[in-house]
């Protein structure tokens, strides 16, 4: 064949062309292009490592490497579009400094807590595992081992996790790190609804007339979402954009009703709102009468510090969730001191705008969309701040429905797929139900095959709490996977590094890079990452979305499931469970934890024939059997029924996710619903099942201040948070040159006036000091983020600089979520 | 406004190569089909039934092609022409032959295309997952 | 609300335990050599020690030379090759279409959008650019003269391609 340069553009101008419009090109036109076989990229889909978003990627591979990575156009959630982040995903596996090799700290050739860190086998790490886990077992029992874990663990390494710990180890000291980004928000299902996660889902923003963000920078936090916003909003002139936060950001940009509040007066903006519903005679008395509970909280909870602490010691009544029922007439008494002039005397915003965004909610023709996340969850009272936001939807009724949708929105891939419903939380089982409920731990001692009345029902130590063991010397065994607590956790210097350095402790980290929790640890686990794994993440709007491995870890590295389950054949059942259970239960005896957790006749259920002829898949084959499929099966068993009904996993392999409950191979899109919940009996338009009644609950709570405000001293608010290149702690996307050089540094960002104040002008190095320490930084006075005067927000993705050895480890006393949103700081010239 | 120090190099011995998608509405395709396959400078490579049409058309000059775009915009019954495709060749290599082994070289070897951003291979590569 | 704050006011100290506790520690936490040292392994950290807050790099200024980079991949959004900083870009107006819209691209010589920025969700063709696509910094993100910490291994297509033809023809 002949061919002119000329005919090789245009074909390749035409198939360009076809591949966007959807055609397909006669042989003839296209042949020229995929004649060559070295040029073929294999494209598979995976969903986004990143934010809880959950966008499809395609990933194209090419003799084991990953080569490029967008968004994928068959994925309903982003239909082809991907933040700089998911555009870049195709590179952060490959920084140079991967860790291919287990490392422990040695002097002189043994285990030595101040060695130095030396390459050493699989082998030797494990060897070193179980004679520290054995040794505090023995000592201290279950509760002095921990785990910390991530809303980024795959849903099965999570579910492996949670049955090792609670199944085998028998220790309910288990947490994610989505503790620090999502318990509130759990929290705050839970106490309205009796079940967790989004009743909508992302539908509605096609759907909504109105969009409230409360705390929440969605342009660069969730920017493939904020897409939806924008596109619903320029393209539909009715649609108002309303942006609540502490300072401003760029989803201003969008804002037709900015407003800046005064930390922690988002409570007193929610009540106002209430207040003006009742008072507008705008409450949906239908719609309350038959589906809403009103309730009275108790209040002075304190601020989850240690007991010790003198705020701790003041409130009356510490970490109570304890209510009591009333009516809409106690609860109208209780709002009506919130009026807009008192709203405004608190918050700082006028009370024309509270009033414009009272009528969003009021008027009945709007359909409002309210999103958050770590504004209201990283919030001293982020339980009672969710509650507060479901109060003024359920008066109104607004719920549930295409565009009526209160949503709180997830950080992390997996903080609902894992973290959330594989039940990784240190109180909780999966599908919802609790270590503390007997008949929910009678109900997972059956479907995991473990002796009856084995587990534990003593909630374990959360992730701060974890902390605060590991330094008192409580807990002696920590092993982390997919966090970087370091840099991560809140009041470094006095609560975390010396939890770490602790001579009682040994801690353990898995992680793909080289963190500043690995540099603290006494063993570093390499870990697979992504597509070096088959795994499954489920996001924020409930949608379960599978991945099959891609290509080859590097070096030794192996994905977090293999070594959880590899180090579950170290133990033996007379190592872990009590004698009396084993007498009673004579055939456990002399098998090892991964016989009884994992060769259970279920999880080793499906053969390796089932694996997909096309994908490698490293843990199955070192296993025997498709243990995702068997794993992901066998945590199904604990929601379907239920109201949280998972698809065959074969089939996530072929959608681009579900969402669940999935009832009859069909996905759900709006719980509680008649029409569109499967679970919701005909006749009844709403039920909110997760309560025995069918009815949720709108909670009567007062404004309660936060646990640190700026003093004379101490005069400004510091809140951290995150920048849009940056993915948390930064150790993926700071390894990947085009992010890292869009924004290489954490800096301080100050108001001009501020500056001016203090004598300091832009790129001035500057120290940010709190009563717990201080970092060292450069001063921003432009940029993104244009914080009022007297606050100052700095990110923390740096690991340069540890931002955390400022913040205070206040937390919302019922979920337990630290306050990364506010403490006390003063700003000076270095 | 700004002005691109790097593109602005001589033009006089460039050829423009662009493809288009021209969307019509459906029960236009034939009429809309015919009136394309008249214009001499444009090939249709491919269409479907819902009225989208590949189309590949060169010309000397940018400008031409933006008009070639009202053009075609002008024929009854199209409701928005899109181009996907641009790039720009050297107009004494394009009549070059290509053997075979040329076109085993990786394909941006052979040119550099001019898009912000493909939209994806796939058709040009094997898929493994549907 | 003044007067809530921590009764302690406790210097930032690794060893500083908490003055309103009354734990009494089984153990000594001390400052030891570990964290008092250069990291051994925790790259970004640069040379700091973990106890230590060092003076952070200088802002480095934008890259602004209009110089075009290399792609890895056909997909990869362009870094922005110039200084956005003064650019407007909200509901009211974006400033980047002034060059990168099709319609300008001819005066004023910038690379025009893509086409697929003229899809909507559903993959038709708009007359302008799609609202999902109008605030460009989420894909597009300018870049700082700074020197990356870590090299990344990352081998495009091309180089890959490249090798396979090698592997071929031996």
């Amino acid at each position: 064949m002949k061919l002119t340069r000329r005919d090789v553009i245009k074909a390749q101008a035409a198939a360009t062309a076809a591949t966007v419009a959807g055609i397909s090109l006669p042989a003839s036109a296209s042949n020229i292009i995929t004649s060559s076989k070295a040029n073929k990229l294999t494209w598979s889909k995976a969903p986004c490592r990143f934010c809880g978003t959950g966008c499809g990627i395609s990933v194209a591979t090419k003799d084991g490497k990953v080569v490029a990575t967008h968004g994928d156009e068959k994925a309903p959630v982003n239909k082809g579009l991907s933040c700089v982040k998911g555009y870049f995903l195709s590179k952060i596996m490959y920084g140079k400094d991967r860790i291919t090799t287990p490392m422990l700290r040695k002097k002189d050739g043994v285990y030595n807590k101040e060695g130095d860190f030396t390459p050493v086998s699989w082998n030797e790490a494990f060897d070193i595992m179980e004679e520290k886990f054995k040794k505090v077992l023995k000592e201290k029992g279950p509760d002095g081992i921990s785990m910390f874990g991530s809303g980024q663990w795959t849903v099965h390494e999570g579910y492996a996790a949670v049955k090792l710990m609670k199944a085998g180890f028998l220790s309910n000291n288990i947490d994610p790190n989505a503790r620090h980004c999502m318990a509130s928000a759990v929290g705050g299902f839970m106490r309205t609804f009796g079940i967790d996660e989004p009743m909508g889902c992302y539908d509605d923003m096609e759907a909504a007339d109105a969009f409230v963000l409360w705390g929440s920078n969605m342009a660069e936090m969730h920017p493939i979402l904020w897409t939806r916003i924008a596109d619903r909003r320029l393209s539909n002139p009715h649609v108002k954009v309303a942006v609540l936060s502490t300072f401003e950001h760029r989803s201003f940009d969008l804002a037709d009703i900015p407003a800046i509040f005064t930390p922690q007066t988002d409570m007193v903006l929610l009540n106002a709102i209430a207040n003006y519903i009742i008072e507008s005679g705008s409450v949906n008395h239908d719609f309350i009468n038959k589906h809403v509970n009103f309730r009275e909280g108790v209040t002075d909870i304190g601020y989850g510090l240690r007991p010790t602490h003198e705020l701790q010691k003041k409130a009356k009544n510490p970490n109570s969730g304890a209510s009591s029922p009333i009516d809409l007439d106690a609860f109208a008494k209780f709002v009506k001191p919130y009026t807009f002039e008192y709203a405004e005397e608190m918050s700082g915003v006028p009370a024309k705008t509270i009033e414009k965004i009272a009528k969003l909610y009021a008027d009945p023709k709007i359909k409002v969309m309210s999103l958050w996340t770590m504004g209201v969850n990283q919030h001293t009272r982020g339980v009672w701040t969710n509650n507060l936001l479901y109060n003024i939807h359920l008066l109104t009724g607004k719920i549930s429905e295409p565009g009526n949708s209160p949503f709180s929105l997830t950080g992390q891939p997996s903080a609902c797929g894992t973290a959330r419903e594989v039940g990784t939380f240190s109180h909780r089982l999966p599908a919802d139900m609790v270590v503390k409920n007997p008949k929910h731990r009678a109900l997972s001692e059956k479907l995991w095959k473990i002796p009856a009345g084995i587990l534990n029902g003593k909630p374990g130590s959360h992730a701060v709490q974890q902390i605060r063991d590991l330094k008192d010397s409580k807990i002696n065994v920590c092993w982390n996977q997919v966090n970087n607590n370091v840099q991560a956790g809140a009041n470094i210097n006095e609560e975390i590094l010396p939890g770490y350095r602790n001579p009682d402790n040994f801690i353990i980290t898995s992680d793909a890079y080289p963190t500043v929790t690995a540099e603290a640890s006494d063993l570093i686990l390499p870990s697979a990452m992504w597509v070096e794994k088959e795994g499954a993440y489920g996001n924020a709007e409930r949608r379960t979305q599978t991945w099959y491995q891609l290509v080859n870890a590097p070096g030794d590295a192996r994905s977090d499931l293999w070594q959880l389950v590899e180090f579950s054949k170290r133990f033996t059942t007379e190592e872990v469970w009590p004698a009396k259970v084993l007498a009673e239960n004579p055939e456990y005896k002399g098998k090892t934890l991964y016989q009884v957790l994992f060769e259970n006749g279920q999880v080793d259920k499906f053969p390796l024939d089932q694996i997909s002829p096309d994908y490698e898949n490293q843990e199955s084959k070192d296993f025997g059997f498709y243990i995702q499929k068997g794993l992901f099966e066998e945590y199904a068993s604990f929601g379907r029924g239920h109201g949280h009904d998972l698809a065959d996993y074969d089939r996530y392999h072929k959608e681009r996710g579900l969402r669940w409950p999935v009832v009859n191979g069909k996905e759900t899109k709006w719980r509680f619903k008649e029409g569109s919940d499967p679970y919701v009996k005909e006749g009844t338009g709403w039920q909110f099942y997760g309560k025995k009644d069918n009815k949720a609950i709108i909670f009567a709570l007062p404004y309660e201040p936060p646990a640190e405000s700026p003093d004379e001293e101490f005069n400004m608010w510091l809140s951290t948070g995150r920048v849009l290149e940056h993915w948390h702690s930064g150790s993926m996307t700071q390894r990947v040159p085009e992010l890292f050089k869009a924004f290489p540094n954490a800096v301080c960002f100050m108001h001009p006036e501020d500056a001016k104040k203090r004598g300091m002008r832009r790129g001035d190095e500057v120290k940010v000091i709190s009563r717990r320490g201080e970092i060292r930084t450069r001063l921003e006075t432009r940029g993104r983020n244009k914080p009022p005067v007297g606050l100052v927000f700095v990110p923390w993705f740096d690991a340069s600089q540890l931002i955390n050895k400022v913040t205070l480890d206040a937390t919302d006393p019922l979920s337990k979520q630290t306050d990364y949103k506010k403490c006390a700081v003063k700003i000076e010239k270095v | 406004m700004r002005t691109n120090k790097i593109a602005l190099d001589d033009v006089t011995q460039e050829s423009h190569i662009s493809s288009f998608i021209v969307f019509c509405k459906a029960e236009k395709h034939k009429a809309v089909e015919a009136a394309l396959a008249a214009q001499a400078d444009i090939e249709i490579y491919g269409s479907n039934e819902k009225g989208k049409f590949v189309v590949v058309t060169e010309a000397e000059h940018q400008g031409i092609i933006l008009d070639r775009i009202d053009l075609i915009s002008a024929i009854e019954g199209v409701i928005n022409t899109s181009m996907v495709y641009h790039q720009v060749a050297a107009i004494d290599e394009l009549d070059d032959e290509i053997d075979q082994a040329d076109i085993d070289q990786p394909i941006e070897k052979i040119y550099q295309p001019q898009m912000c951003e493909a939209p994806s291979d796939k058709d040009a590569a094997s898929h493994t997952v549907q | 609300m003044k007067n809530t704050f921590i009764n302690k006011v406790s210097t930032f100290c690794m060893t500083a335990v908490l003055a309103a506790s009354s734990i009494v520690l089984p153990s000594t936490v001390s400052a030891e050599t570990v964290m008092d040292d250069a990291p051994q392994v925790a790259t970004l950290r640069g040379t700091a020690p973990m106890n230590v807050e060092v003076t952070p790099p200088i802002i480095d200024k934008v890259e602004n030379n209009d110089l075009k980079r290399k792609r890895d991949y056909p997909q990869q959004p362009p870094t922005i090759p110039h200084d956005i900083s003064k650019y407007q870009l909200d509901k009211n107006f974006n400033k980047c279409m002034d060059c990168h819209a099709r319609k300008f691209a001819d005066e004023s010589q910038a690379p025009a959008v893509s086409v697929t920025h003229y899809m909507n969700r559903d993959g038709e063709f708009l007359g302008e650019v799609s609202p999902r696509r109008y605030f460009c910094t989420q894909c597009h993100v300018h870049q700082l003269e700074s020197e990356p910490l870590v090299e990344n291994e990352f081998v495009d297509m091309n180089k890959l391609i490249q090798q396979s033809h090698a592997r071929d023809k031996n």
